[in-house]
Parts: C-alpha cells; sequence; structure tokens
C-alpha cells in the first residue's frame, strides 16, 4: 500500500514542480522589456570594444605558478605563525614549573632530599595514584607508636 | 514523470531553426567575421529574442534578462571566429548553448551573493500556497501570478545552480537526456545522475509546502 502512495506523492510534487518552473519564468511582456532597452546593442558594442583594447592573455605555466606563490605564500606563512603561537602557548601551560607543587605545598617537615620510599607491592607500579606517599607512612607510624603508649 | 501525461512541446521550437534560417545565419556569421558591422548587427536583431527568452526561464527580473543577453551576446561576437558550420549542428543551437551556460553562470553567481535571495516563506506564503498551487504567468489573474511567481522564486533559490538549469531543461524545453548532455557538454551518465538529484531535490523542497 505504501509504495502507491509513495508514487502518488511523488506524482504530485512532479506536477507542482513543473507548474513552479514555468511560474518562475519571465513573461513575454518582460522580455520585450527586457530588449527594448535603446543602449542594449550600445552596451554590448562598448564591451566587445573594451575586450577588443584589453585581449585576454593566454594563461602561461608561468603565469599560474606565479599566481600560485602569490597566494599561497602568505597563506602558509600565516599557518606557520599560528602554528608557532599554538606551539608556545602549549608549552608554556604544560612547563615543568607549573606542574611541580609549590613550597607551601610540600610537607617542610621532610627534607627535600628525602630517602626512597621503601619498596611496596603498591609502589612497585608506576601508578602515581598508586604510590604510597611518605606521608601517609610517617603517619601510620606515628599513629601505631601512640597506640603503644 | 511520465512521458504520456506531459504537455505539448512548445519551447523546443526555440533551439531548432529552419534550414533556410541556418544558411541565413552562416552567411551572416562569415560576413560578421570578416569585419561587417551590418552583419554583426542583424545576427543581433535576429537572435535577442531568443536568447532573452532562454534568460526568461531563469531570470524575471528585467535587469537579469538584460544582463544575460549582453553577456551572452559579447561571448557569442568573441567566438564567432571559431565558430564552424557543421552538417549537424546549426548556429541557434551554438548561441543556445552559450546563452545557457550564462544563465549557469549568473545563477552561481547569484548563490555566491545569498543577498540577492530571500528564501524565507511565511505561514501564511505556505497557507497561500497549498490552497492556491502555482499560476502561469499566461493566466490573467495578476495578482495571483504575482505572489505565485514571488514563492516560486524563493523556492527555486533553495535548489542547487546545477538542479536549477537541469529541471529547467527536463521541465520546461522537455529536453531529452542526450540533448541535455549535448548542450551542457556533459556526459549523458552526469545528466542522468544530475536529474535524479535535481527532481528528488525539488521533492523535498515542495514537500514542505504541499
Amino acid at each position: 500500500m505504501t509504495k502507491p502512495t509513495r508514487e502518488n506523492r511523488n506524482h504530485q510534487l512532479d506536477q507542482a514542480g513543473r507548474q513552479l518552473l514555468r511560474a518562475a519564468r519571465a513573461s513575454d511582456a518582460e522580455v520585450d522589456a527586457a530588449l527594448a532597452s535603446p543602449f542594449l546593442y550600445a552596451r554590448i558594442r562598448a564591451r566587445l570594444g573594451e575586450a577588443n583594447r584589453n585581449p585576454a592573455q593566454p594563461f602561461s605555466p608561468g603565469a599560474l605558478l606565479a599566481l600560485v606563490f602569490r597566494r599561497a605564500i602568505p597563506l602558509l606563512m600565516l599557518v606557520a605563525l599560528l602554528a608557532v603561537g599554538a606551539y608556545q602557548f602549549i608549552g608554556k601551560a604544560r612547563s615543568p614549573q607549573s606542574l611541580q607543587p609549590s613550597l607551601a605545598d610540600q610537607n617542610i617537615l621532610l627534607p627535600i632530599s628525602e630517602p626512597k620510599a621503601p619498596v611496596t607491592a603498591c609502589s612497585i607500579t608506576s601508578r602515581s595514584e598508586c604510590v604510597v606517599s611518605t606521608d601517609d607512612v610517617v603517619a601510620l607510624l606515628v599513629n601505631a607508636k601512640e597506640r603503644q603508649k | 514523470m511520465q512521458e504520456s501525461k506531459r504537455e505539448p512541446n512548445l519551447t523546443t521550437s526555440e533551439l531548432s531553426p529552419r534550414a533556410t534560417d541556418k544558411a541565413l545565419d552562416d552567411a551572416l556569421v562569415r560576413r560578421a567575421c570578416a569585419g561587417d558591422d551590418v552583419a554583426f548587427a542583424e545576427l543581433f536583431e535576429r537572435h535577442k529574442k531568443r536568447l532573452a527568452q532562454v534568460a526568461g526561464h531563469y531570470f524575471n527580473r528585467r535587469e537579469k534578462i538584460e544582463d544575460v543577453v549582453q553577456e551572452a551576446f559579447t561571448k557569442i561576437f568573441l567566438a564567432l571566429p571559431a565558430y564552424a558550420p557543421q552538417p549537424g549542428a546549426s548556429f541557434v543551437a551554438w548561441i543556445s548553448r552559450i546563452a545557457i551556460n550564462c544563465c549557469y553562470d549568473e545563477l552561481r553567481r547569484v548563490v555566491r551573493r545569498p543577498e540577492d535571495t530571500l528564501s524565507n516563506i511565511n505561514p501564511e506564503e505556505a497557507e497561500w500556497l497549498n490552497a492556491q498551487g502555482f499560476v502561469d504567468q499566461s493566466r490573467s489573474d495578476v495578482e495571483a501570478s504575482v505572489i505565485s511567481r514571488d514563492l516560486a522564486n524563493k523556492l527555486l533559490a533553495r535548489l542547487k545552480p546545477e538542479d536549477r538549469l537541469i529541471l529547467t531543461l527536463m521541465e520546461v524545453y522537455e529536453l531529452t537526456m542526450v540533448e541535455i548532455a549535448d548542450l551542457t557538454q556533459w556526459s549523458v551518465a552526469k545528466v542522468k545522475v544530475r536529474a535524479h538529484r535535481a527532481r528528488r531535490a525539488l521533492r523535498r523542497v515542495l514537500g514542505e509546502f504541499i
């Protein structure tokens, strides 16, 4: 049932499309009005005269290359500048200074050149979130001593 | 679109001249190429209406028609030395091809400058379209034909230039795929694909309102 309905619909739209194209065209009166312009032929002659005075130069490969370079070089320079700018911006954002914690964040009780953390099952893994920090170890030891007391 | 339902072909005669006309055209072309300004003017007078009618199928503003006619005649006269009368072809077919290419160029130019077209259709217009449909310019109801044409312009502005070109050649001129291929210098396969896409695009545009 759907196929004939779709065909009918398409037929209806095609019919409307044909009417649309005919409705959009200019009437004979409008065509005649366009041709009635007294300067139509004069303008064509003027354009032809202009074309004869300045004949179009044949397009040589050298001229084509020059055109390509003239357009391409400024564009490539702009792209290069943008790339350098973007590189520097990203470089600053990811600089080691910005990644390191500030001095205030560091635990001042511990020496900077602290000994290596004891090797544990967790610290063997390379994932930083899994490493047990020195602070945690110290806290555990302090708690254990307090309990013993 | 079934062949049996088509209306009589009224416009293809614009593209098919009589044999005597062809001989006269060829003689005028030879004289014009030799620098005869009178022959040049006579060619213009003989064919200006034909080219304006071609332009009138794509544009209905007087200035646009004038522009296309000017552009087409300039190209024709500049290319006259390259025109070689052949047994199968005619001067009329040659200049019609140039005029259609000028229309196509103008359609593409209009697309590049969207300020030339305002394709928004308001609800009242959509309602009118649904109730009245499109009215042919030959009808005496001036107001209806003006509204209809305004709507037609807006809807056609939504089509790609190549869709508009091929639809006009198929539906208004009622040319075959081979004739369109010859006129546009496209391959027959390309014309078929374009025609299919153009019909689908037109159905989509109209389907929103009908």
